[in-house]
């Protein structure tokens, strides 16, 4: 059972910190260390708190957010709870990636960079997920992307692309995949074809 | 997945003990069944013309065990990534035929939330009895889109990923005859989950929708595989266009049954079988590229569906979103490899047209391609142009192959 440490919302500011204190998989990877300093609001671990059961704590202290494209890192550990999960943290060199089953087979996968931002997302599953939810304020850019395709009839694979969002889409019947990014969050180095 | 071992050994076997009997009773022959349906690449059906490379048939549905209360449908779109027939309920209306829901254990009336990446479909899941050229199969479920929202409104969940595509105008078609590898449209995932998938629904008479599960036997199902006989798959078969830039319309044959007939045997040479894997794709590797990609081949697809950031993409003109490459025709290719005991691998060069050299008015296009979704590599309609495509459905017997395969 993945369990976390976790104080009410507050106002953070996070100054430019070592690689050394890269969070590991061990830890419920809140503990982010931007590489540049700048102001963000969300749950924080604190240090002294004391080990609590996710779901627990996740009722009394997490914002009711949804883990959108766009929104903070801290929103997955309440989404996971919401669905009755726990978000599985993975550490890499530019970017965490919280894994989410939501329990019918779709796993989703967030991506957060430094500043804990959601700058991408990717799914797999016998359904699609929830896209309304998923692509949060940037979902009313997917529908329009969507209307506007020059022929119409069915589209088995679809790719919105605007400057600010790209959603890839695609997959069929029993088995769907697709990943969606906010070009301008990329990490320096990092392609899309790592989103899967 | 593709078991040639056991195929073969079973074969040898049935021989062997046929081989045992010595001209005794002649059996007779029951006259072949005419398994053969005209496919039309045309611009649609009268409510919503400007199709591109969507290939129909024209099915016949009835109410189960009705001689009279039917409807002949044209414009229904071949599907083979897709599985079970779809109809726009208006379009039976039309007709004057209605469908009733099938109910569940507990009375509610099934309706069912289909997603496909551009939208959702919504309505009752209605058995009927579905003729298509001289085969048919008795109370198939069925599912009615519903854009006259005579039934229970679609949950919340339904319709979150774009808009809802009841009509006709969502598909350009009047319905979806989906034959693909698979006999149910959800299969397993929605027969005993925990909680269960947002696909099949228990409606109550006030319209208050709530998912369940439901056994294989009640889910949306491929016609195909409920045929009497050739129900072990189809074969797809369309002519090379006549015009390099495009063809108002082409004729071809959607076949029904794979080695079951004179008219649709499998041959022994010259012909690559891909064994697909439990989601009904094989795969694929792009121009040497090593992301290996899950893989279709999928009528329901109007180009070659792949990611390429190196391709320009068409800004402006009728093919706005697909692949305007510099140079044209584009040379490429993709590494076929077939899942399962025999896997097969093929290369299959292709080209990439511009697809602004192509004819306005014409329905038909070769060489298009189209940055579709990134995650998978789709062989869509061109790829059928001037070939043979074999569909073999999951667990059914064509020669020495089980399906589920894609053959070509």
């Amino acid at each position: 059972m993945q369990v976390l440490c976790l104080q009410h919302e507050a106002e953070v500011t996070r100054f430019a910190l070592q690689s050394a204190m890269m969070p590991t998989d061990s830890d419920a990877g809140h503990n982010l260390s931007p590489l540049s300093g700048h102001r963000r609001t969300g749950t924080v671990p604190h240090p002294l708190c004391t080990l609590i059961l996710l779901i627990g704590i996740a009722a009394f202290c997490a914002p009711p957010a949804q883990a959108a494209l766009g929104g903070a890192a801290a929103d997955l550990a309440a989404e996971a709870a919401r669905v009755g999960s726990e978000v599985r943290w993975q550490s890499l060199t530019q970017y965490e990636v919280g894994e989410i089953d939501a329990g019918s087979g779709v796993i989703v996968r967030e991506y957060v960079d430094r500043a804990g931002q959601v700058f991408a997302v990717s799914w797999t599953g016998p359904v699609p997920p929830d896209m309304r939810q998923l692509l949060g304020i940037h979902f009313a850019q997917y529908a329009a992307g969507l209307a506007a395709f020059a022929h119409p009839g069915l589209k088995r694979s679809v790719r919105v692309a605007t400057p600010d969002l790209i959603v890839e889409a695609g997959g069929h019947l029993r088995a769907y995949s697709g990943r969606a990014y906010l070009p301008a969050l990329l990490p320096g180095g990092v392609v899309p074809g790592e989103f899967r | 997945m593709l078991t040639l071992g056991g195929a073969l050994l079973a074969s040898g076997l049935l021989s062997a003990c046929i081989g045992g009997q010595n001209g005794a009773a002649t059996a007779v022959t029951p006259p072949a069944v005419a398994n053969t349906a005209p496919l039309v690449v045309d611009s649609g059906p009268a409510g919503a013309t400007g199709s591109i490379n969507h290939a129909y048939v024209t099915v016949t549905v009835c109410a189960p065990g009705s001689k009279t209360a039917c409807a002949t449908v044209d414009h229904v779109l071949l599907d083979t990534g897709s599985f079970g027939l779809r109809l726009v309920r208006s379009i039976l209306t039309a007709h004057q035929l209605a469908l009733s829901a099938e109910a569940d254990a507990s009375g509610r009336s099934v309706e069912e939330c289909v997603s496909f990446n551009g939208g959702q479909t919504w309505g009752p899941v209605a058995p009927a009895d579905v003729s298509i050229a001289g085969e048919t199969a008795a109370k198939v479920p069925v599912q009615i889109m519903d854009d006259t929202g005579a039934g229970a409104p679609p949950p919340a969940t339904c319709g979150a990923n774009g808009t809802l595509i009841n009509g006709v105008t969502g598909f350009n078609a009047n319905g979806v005859l989906g034959v693909g590898v698979f006999a149910q449209d959800c299969g397993q995932a929605c027969v005993a989950a925990g909680a269960p998938l947002p696909v099949y629904y228990a409606c109550t008479s006030a319209g208050v929708c709530t998912a369940e599960n439901e056994p294989l036997t009640a889910q949306v199902t491929n016609p195909v595989a409920q045929f009497a006989a050739d129900n072990n798959g189809v074969i797809v078969e369309l002519p090379n266009l006549q015009n390099a830039n495009g063809d108002v319309s082409v004729q071809g044959s959607l076949i029904f049954g794979i080695a079951t007939q004179a008219d649709n045997p499998l041959p022994a040479t010259g012909i690559i079988v891909l064994g697909a894997n439990g989601s009904g794709d094989f795969t694929a590797t792009y121009n040497g590229n090593p992301t290996v990609l899950p893989a279709l081949i999928d009528s329901g697809t109007d180009s070659y569906a792949f990611n390429d950031p190196s391709l320009g993409v068409c800004a402006t003109g009728a093919f706005v979103g697909y692949y305007c490459p510099v140079v044209a025709p584009q040379s490429a290719f993709a590494i076929n490899t077939g899942v399962g005991a025999n896997p097969v691998t093929d290369t299959v060069d292709f080209a990439i047209a511009d697809p602004n050299t192509f004819v306005a008015g014409a329905a038909a296009f070769i060489d298009l391609a189209g940055g579709g979704g990134s995650t998978t590599f789709t062989w869509g309609m061109p790829f059928f142009y001037g070939r043979k495509i074999y569909i073999g459905i999951d667990q059914r017997v064509a020669d020495i192959y089980t399906g589920p395969y894609y053959a070509y």
